[in-house]
């Protein structure tokens, strides 16, 4: 990672601001597009259609527990974009084969000290997000595994806390509207096809509230895949910079070129 | 870009996500400001005509977001938000805008929201090569990012008299400007490194120097380093 080629994208070669992460993540989600879509689409999309055909409780479990790997998606093709190398939907997701019991574990790991944080009058379950929230990225771009995750997380953001807080809700915002707006129109679209639409809020029959499910976990799946990659891209971002800024590795790399 | 002068001017472009973050300050500045206008109108109600109220309300949130954008941008070249965010507004040609091209890009901001939220506007910068929304193609503007200014380098570290002159004389020839530039950027981060990275990367760099100059005795890879940048960097 600390060796950059020429072909590397030169803003990863700097810490960035605020700004340039997520005008990055923006920019990376443009050139790979196809991948990143097609990356997220091969894990959400299957998910999501099994989790309709089990039906009940799995429609609300599962794709949300899929989601939690996502993150790791964007930091492998931010890692393969700094050393310069095209990131491919195949690149990706051989890797994240291999490292996929590890990364969900850790997620969960992460998921229940965030939650058993909030529980704790929610203070500490926002001091513990913070900190744990570049876990999956630790996993996928240095092979941390579980608590190791989650320690190496929180030795980039201390001294920064508050900074990645900041951008954290800040990502969270942006893609979030960019998500809702996209969910919305999904919505109206399959309500316009007779999808979801007619169903009464107050009393709703058991098949038409079926339908609404199905037709919200589509929504939500088709704004993820178009959206997420986003989110994924900015956190790896935010990754790449916190090593940038505590471990100096762009410094030893130009000190390298010297030679 | 290039300017009638025909001298290429280098700016990063302003992408789809800090701009965003731009629009989402701006916004707020504008509620505030509509909120308080409201505050001031019920206030007012006490003496005022209503009719006179109505007709000053529907100006004051039809016309200011409006006015807010076009006289920030003409002025200034850029809103609070976009100051904050460090982006300026800029013709193609890379010169600040004028009253002609901040009034397009407003009156076109209004497509650039529909359906909703930018989504338009938004889409249609995140294609384009040069993130530009409809109104920046119809006005021929770009937005850019403006550098941070350099920051302070900390202080050099305390060096003798006698340890210069002994290195004066040990000295040939000089540190090359890359490398000059390399300790300086390690000197400005050095706040934010790990004391583990700081040694590191102070001996890599103090080793490398050393093939241009010569290390004063007793002199540790700070003190060499804070000496070589103040002495030839």
């Amino acid at each position: 990672m600390t060796a950059m080629s020429d072909a590397a994208d030169a803003r990863l070669a700097r810490p960035m601001d605020l700004g340039a992460i997520l005008d990055g993540a923006f920019s990376l989600y443009r050139r790979n597009f196809v991948v990143l879509v097609g990356a997220f689409g091969i894990l959400l999309v299957p998910i999501a259609l099994l989790a309709i055909a089990i039906g009940g409780a799995a429609i609300f479990l599962l794709p949300p527990v899929a989601t939690l790997v996502t993150p790791a998606i964007g930091a492998l093709a931010v890692a393969d974009v700094a050393v310069g190398i095209r990131p491919t939907i195949g690149g990706i997701w051989s890797r994240m084969a291999r490292i996929l019991p590890a990364l969900l574990l850790t997620e969960l790991i992460t998921l229940f000290a965030v939650g058993i944080g909030t529980l704790l009058l929610v203070i500490p379950g926002i001091l513990f997000y913070v900190w744990f929230s570049l876990s999956a990225q630790a996993v996928a771009m240095e092979n941390f595994r579980y608590f190791s995750a989650l320690g190496r997380s929180r030795r980039l953001v201390k001294g920064s806390w508050w900074r990645v807080f900041g951008i954290l809700i800040v990502i969270g915002l942006v893609v979030g509207i960019a998500s809702n707006l996209v969910e919305t129109f999904v919505l109206a679209l399959l309500g316009a096809l007779g999808i979801g639409s007619g169903v009464s809020v107050l009393a709703p029959s058991s098949g038409t509230a079926h339908l609404a499910s199905i037709s919200r976990l589509l929504a939500a799946t088709i704004s993820t895949v178009l959206v997420g990659p986003v989110s994924a891209l900015a956190s790896a971002l935010l990754y790449f910079d916190l090593r940038l800024r505590k471990e100096g590795t762009d410094i030893a790399a130009a000190v390298d070129a010297l030679e | 870009m290039t300017t009638p002068e025909r001298v290429a001017v280098e700016h990063d472009i302003a992408g789809v996500g800090s701009r965003a973050v731009a629009q989402l300050l701006d916004w707020v500045v504008i509620s505030v400001v509509l909120i308080g206008s409201l505050i001031l109108t019920a206030v007012a109600s006490l003496t005022v005509p209503a009719w006179l109220l109505i007709t000053l309300a529907i100006i004051m949130f039809g016309a200011m977001p409006f006015a807010y954008f076009f006289f920030a941008e003409w002025r200034f070249g850029a809103t609070l938000g976009k100051r904050v965010m460090r982006i300026r507004v800029l013709t193609e040609l890379g010169a600040p805008i004028g009253a002609r091209e901040s009034l397009v890009r407003n009156l076109v901001r209004v497509i650039d929201f529909l359906p909703t939220s930018y989504l338009l506007g938004g889409i249609v910068a995140l294609i384009s090569s040069r993130s530009q929304r409809l109104g920046d193609m119809a006005a021929g503007t770009v937005a850019v990012r403006i550098p941070k200014r350099p920051g302070g380098v900390p202080k050099a570290a305390a060096v003798s008299f006698v340890d210069l002159v002994a290195a004066d004389e040990a000295t040939a020839g000089g540190v090359p400007p890359r490398l000059a530039e390399i300790i300086a950027e390690f000197e400005s981060r050095r706040g934010t490194l790990t004391k583990e990275a700081q040694e590191t990367l102070a001996s890599k760099i103090a080793a490398r120097v050393e093939r241009h100059l010569a290390r004063p005795p007793g002199m540790s890879d700070d003190q060499f380093l804070s000496y070589a940048r103040g002495r030839y960097g």
